[in-house]
């Protein structure tokens, strides 16, 4: 599955609790990103992260692909070590 | 009623992320603070303005120094369009220390803050304002646009006279303090004023400002508030540290320390002591009983400020499912 520049896969077949908390680990990649390093996450996608948090929407399959497209932005390698873990 | 302030050191997408997440929560407030290091709070509140539909947003808090009055308004003004009747206004005095950098002299702060609120009152109101005061000289000012009306205008305080002034003439006063002996004190300043202007306490929302950090694990939680404690400590004026019996070397050589950007040194100084006396830190059980404490002090708004706790996002959480429904009962 393509997504955009970034090169880690959605896992397949997830279970909506596990879709939660892949969220919650994604997302806590993308806000522990330091201030000065802001300028890694790009503008478009985190607004359209930001839109599906609001409509409660990010544990969606579109949602989760904009967040993960985030979260390697942030920190490829430990996007990529959290997606690991939920691939079977 | 809870609040909870941001700091716009942050990029924007981290405090929209935190503010949609405290409106689902159920938190009534976010306060934007403001230092010209940091990113712009009107910008910011905009933002967010943008992405949340019931919460109130305000900026907490400005001062008269840096933009004239009139800026202050006109951007107030504008974000009441994206949001009518969300939008707050806090003016206080400034910090010092940051207006100093600029070479701005925060001479007469209760003027000056009075001056700002008629001021922002009269424009946001849609009057055309002519204003010959001590320090601001307006000849003739009015808005080409019109506002919801329903701006509510804080003054942040600290000290006596400016929560006199605070209870005279805000909507609603922002008391910076985290200890009950603290809140206590300045609500009867507070009461003060408000005889003065011939209010009652229900004319006024009483907002407390508060340095907070929870956690699940209590220790946690105090390692985050080390930072905040150390600079508040090393910004405390003697009386205030007396009164909670802190030792002036110990708050000098604070001081001294991150006047070195000595940090970890400076934050292994933070006593228990003040820890208690300048923050609410601690698990969810411990911060809900010093939460109602305040309360029962006869405070409407909580507000929870910074740190909040050392991954924000859960302790948002924490804060709505252990904290908040406590009070929704």
């Amino acid at each position: 599955m393509s997504n955009g520049g970034c090169i880690v896969e959605l896992p397949e077949n997830l279970a909506p609790e596990e879709k939660k908390a892949l969220v919650d680990k994604l997302i806590d990649v993308v806000l522990a990103l330091k201030p000065k390093k802001a300028h890694k996450v790009p503008a478009e996608p985190v607004k359209r992260m930001l839109e599906y948090w609001r409509d409660g929407l990010l544990h969606s399959d579109e949602g989760l692909k904009v967040l993960m497209e985030v979260a390697a932005a942030a920190n490829e390698e430990k996007t990529a070590e959290i997606i690991e873990g939920f691939k079977r | 009623m809870f609040g909870i302030e941001f700091i716009p050191q942050e990029p924007y997408w981290k405090i929209v992320y935190y503010s949609v997440q405290a409106e689902k929560q159920g938190f009534s407030s976010i306060w934007i603070t403001d230092h010209f290091m940091n990113r712009n709070p009107y910008v910011t509140m905009a933002t967010i303005a943008v992405y949340t539909s019931k919460i109130n947003v305000g900026v907490g808090v400005t001062n008269p120094y840096l933009a004239n009055p009139v800026v202050t308004a006109q951007a107030i003004g504008s974000l009441d369009e994206i949001a009518p009747g969300r939008i707050m206004l806090g003016i206080g005095a400034g910090d010092k220390t940051t207006l100093g950098m600029l070479g701005v002299k925060a001479g007469k702060p209760l003027t000056a803050v009075k001056e700002c609120v008629e001021i922002c009152r009269g424009l946001l109101s849609g009057e055309k304002v002519s204003y010959r005061g001590k320090i601001f000289d307006i000849k003739s000012a009015k808005f080409a646009f019109k506002t919801s009306g329903k701006i509510k205008i804080y003054v942040g305080a600290q000290g006596p006279k400016m929560l006199r002034l605070a209870a005279r003439i805000g909507d609603g006063v922002l008391i910076n303090a985290s200890h009950p002996r603290d809140v206590e004190d300045a609500l009867k300043h507070v009461d003060e004023g408000l005889r003065e202007a011939g209010r009652t306490r229900d004319d006024i929302d009483i907002a407390i400002y508060t340095s907070f950090s929870i956690a699940e694990d209590e220790k946690e939680a105090i390692k985050a508030t080390l930072p905040v404690v150390a600079f508040i400590v090393a910004g405390a004026p003697d009386f205030l540290l007396e009164k909670h019996d802190i030792p002036l070397d110990q708050a000098k050589t604070l001081r001294k320390l991150l006047d070195k950007a000595a940090w970890g040194e400076a934050f292994s100084k933070v006593t228990p002591d003040m820890i208690e006396a300048f923050s609410i830190a601690g698990n969810p059980e411990q911060c809900l009983e010093k939460v109602e404490r305040l309360f029962k002090l006869g405070v409407n708004q909580f507000v929870v400020g910074s740190p909040i706790g050392s991954n924000i996002r859960k302790s948002i959480d924490l804060i709505a499912s252990r904290v908040i429904p406590a009070f929704s009962r």
